[in-house]
């Protein structure tokens, strides 16, 4: 059934694709000379205007344009045929919804720098490497006048080189996906995985307001909303943002929208959701469901500039499902039950400003997340410490500034950004601050090739030796939407 | 505390004031090519703002008094009067304007406008689709569209925003 629906859906995107190629084909074969800006008369079918001397862009993302026919193919002017319906339908959709179909990926190479015998270097990547970071796709829709869908999956290679929990025995050992083609002579690949990174239905009822349902990301600051590598300026994600001080998604309800005053909008976002959780995605393991929000005051009275602030609040729970049989009646009877392992409640706070003007960017945010163990659910603590020890209550305090400038040559924009993270939820990672400086290069909107050279220096060293050395890296990426 | 806080705030107020003095300015004044916000005639819609203007070629969601969805119809990209209108509402250059498409859409929002192919098709789908708002220049105008006000100002006026230089 999954297979049918994504034959489907390629077919319905090459389709749109073509269609679109067609279209965006179509003026520079019908151009004519300019038109005057007076005093001719109006040809009926001249284009809207002549195209200028660069060659059409068809990756401008133009939804795809209505099609020539429907003047010149289509009924006559004096025809009651051109019914409003009709153009509607024109416009809208020949016979039901139509999918588009489109994505991003990015193709990376990470060398980290620093002592060779540095625990973080043989932890994170011992030697350079090469790999492709991500392949998302997008499916989206507009399924009505106020009905909108969107889904993006993540194609990884994951869970292939997993090597992430130590073992009793002093290893890391890996996850291996390798198995047997069966279609190649018993020959041998790695399958990777899918990640729904969002899956919602949007209803707009109002210019004022939107409500989806389903998998979202969460609505704070910037950096998460970016999302996809070409869209984002730096290689890699600031400590706050990748140690998820907010949750990255959340699956529930989202009430967002903006209201305009003059050349200000006012926008907002309101979400309730299961929180989060080891497999929120799917199932709450408590009760409490969790709320937040952002607000936001856009203006572009001069540049364009953003300030906004956001909240989450929500409980965390993991449990595990047990059995047991009671024989103390006259049968046994089963009974399923749940046994909390670990339970907290948190708050995360945020606030960010954005300020573009020309080439100018000045991106910040700063973030806490406050987090309280139900004192009957602590867990214990990870480390070398033998005696055992249970998780504190911990206020984590992050945050980052990024300035870059786009010059016009090349669309390149040199960027630097700092960033700090408190790690106030860790005992083996010290609060660290990192240093960035980088190229960002866009030499067609969607192509993004980026170079980065990165330090992140800890004050002190953490309880297992982890803030021992410096982590000085290099990285760089190629990002494109295609 | 007083006295390292006050260079600071020098600074601060030095850097302000250049910005505001280098700060650009719209180009919305000049005397080169004005471009005639189109509505259908029985519309009732007769002014809009630029700043509005630009939302809705944004694919911001406003409404008209008809209570109408605003849809707008672009020119196709890379042609003259699309690259004057979205330098002069949209205050980009073709290049960020792919750029700020295929980033809305990353981001998950929604796609820009459709695009008109001719002119006829732009006045007959504007004369006949509710909400439909498009541009052309004064001397295209037919009786199927009527031009709107933008910001007060036909196209005719002096101070018209909507002009830019080819």
């Amino acid at each position: 059934m999954r297979c049918r629906f994504l034959g489907l859906a390629v077919l319905g995107g090459v389709l749109l694709l073509q269609g679109q190629a067609l279209a965006q084909a179509q003026p520079a074969a019908e151009a004519v000379p300019p038109v005057p800006s007076a005093g001719l008369p109006v040809a009926p079918a001249a284009p809207t205007s002549p195209p200028l001397p660069a060659p059409a862009n068809a990756l401008l993302a133009d939804a795809p344009a209505i099609p020539l026919g429907a003047a010149g193919g289509g009924p006559s002017e004096s025809s009651d045929d051109f019914t409003t319906a009709g153009t509607t339908n024109m416009l809208v959709a020949d016979e039901g919804p139509k999918l588009e179909l489109y994505g991003f990926a990015d193709f990376s190479y990470l060398h980290m720098l620093g002592k060779k015998d540095s625990i973080l270097r043989q932890y994170v990547a011992a030697y350079p490497s090469f790999y492709v970071g991500h392949l998302n796709l997008y499916l989206s829709s507009t399924l009505g006048e106020n009905w909108r869908s969107l889904a993006e999956v993540r194609f990884t290679y994951s869970p292939l080189g997993n090597e992430r929990q130590q073992a009793s025995d002093g290893t890391f050992p890996v996850t291996k996906t390798t198995t047997v083609d069966y279609a190649e002579l018993q020959r041998t690949f790695s399958w990777g995985g899918v990640e729904i990174q969002r899956a919602w239905l949007e209803y707009q009822p109002f210019d004022f307001l939107s409500i989806r349902g389903g998998e979202w990301l969460t609505p704070y600051g910037y950096w998460n909303d970016d999302h996809g590598s070409p869209t984002i300026i730096a290689v890699h994600k600031p400590f706050p943002i990748g140690d998820a001080f907010f949750p990255e998604h959340q699956t529930g309800l989202v009430a967002l929208g903006k209201y305009f005053v003059g050349s200000t909008a006012i926008g907002y976002a309101a979400t309730l959701s299961n929180g989060r959780g080891p497999y929120d995605v799917i199932r709450d393991l408590d009760n409490n469901k969790a709320v937040g929000g952002r607000v936001y005051v856009e203006s572009s009275a001069f540049g364009n500039l953003t300030v906004g602030a956001a909240a989450y609040r929500g409980r965390y729970t993991a449990s595990t499902k047990r059995y047991r049989v009671d024989n103390t009646g006259a049968q046994p009877v089963a009974a399923i039950y749940r046994t909390i392992d670990s339970a907290f409640d948190e708050l995360s706070l945020g606030a960010d400003v954005r300020f573009l003007w020309k080439g100018l960017h000045v991106q910040g945010e700063v973030m806490t997340n406050e987090t309280h163990y139900d004192p009957r659910h602590r867990p214990r603590t990870a480390g070398f410490d033998p005696a055992p020890t249970f998780s504190a209550d911990y206020r984590r305090v992050g945050g980052y500034l990024l300035l870059g400038y786009r010059t016009s040559w090349l669309n390149l924009m040199p960027y630097v950004m700092g960033e700090h993270s408190s790690y106030a939820d860790n005992d083996q990672a010290p609060p660290v601050w990192a240093w960035s400086a980088g190229l960002n290069l866009r030499p067609t909107p969607n192509v993004v090739l980026k170079a980065e050279l990165a330090i992140a220096k800890f004050n002190g060293v953490g309880s297992t030796g982890l803030g021992k050395d410096d982590m000085p890296y290099f990285g760089s990426q190629a990002a494109w939407a295609f | 505390m007083r006295r390292r806080a006050f260079p600071l705030l020098a600074l601060a107020a030095t850097i302000a004031v250049a910005l505001a003095t280098l700060a650009p300015r719209p180009v919305r004044a000049g005397n080169d090519v004005a471009l005639a916000i189109i509505v259908a005639p029985g519309s009732k819609l007769t002014n809009i703002s630029v700043d509005d203007l630009r939302r809705v070629f944004e694919s911001e969601r406003l409404t008209d008094p008809d209570g109408n969805r605003l849809i707008a119809l672009n020119h196709p990209p890379k042609t003259v009067d699309r690259v004057g209108f979205d330098q002069v509402v949209l205050g980009m250059d073709a290049e960020a304007v792919g750029r700020f498409w295929i980033d809305r859409k990353i981001r998950g929002g929604s796609g820009p406008p459709r695009t008109v192919e001719s002119l006829a098709t732009l006045r007959r789908v504007v004369e006949k689709l509710p909400g439909a708002i498009g541009y052309i220049r004064p001397a295209q105008l037919s009786n199927e569209v009527r031009a709107i006000r933008v910001d007060g100002k036909l196209p005719e006026d002096p101070g018209y925003p909507v002009r830019y230089k080819p």
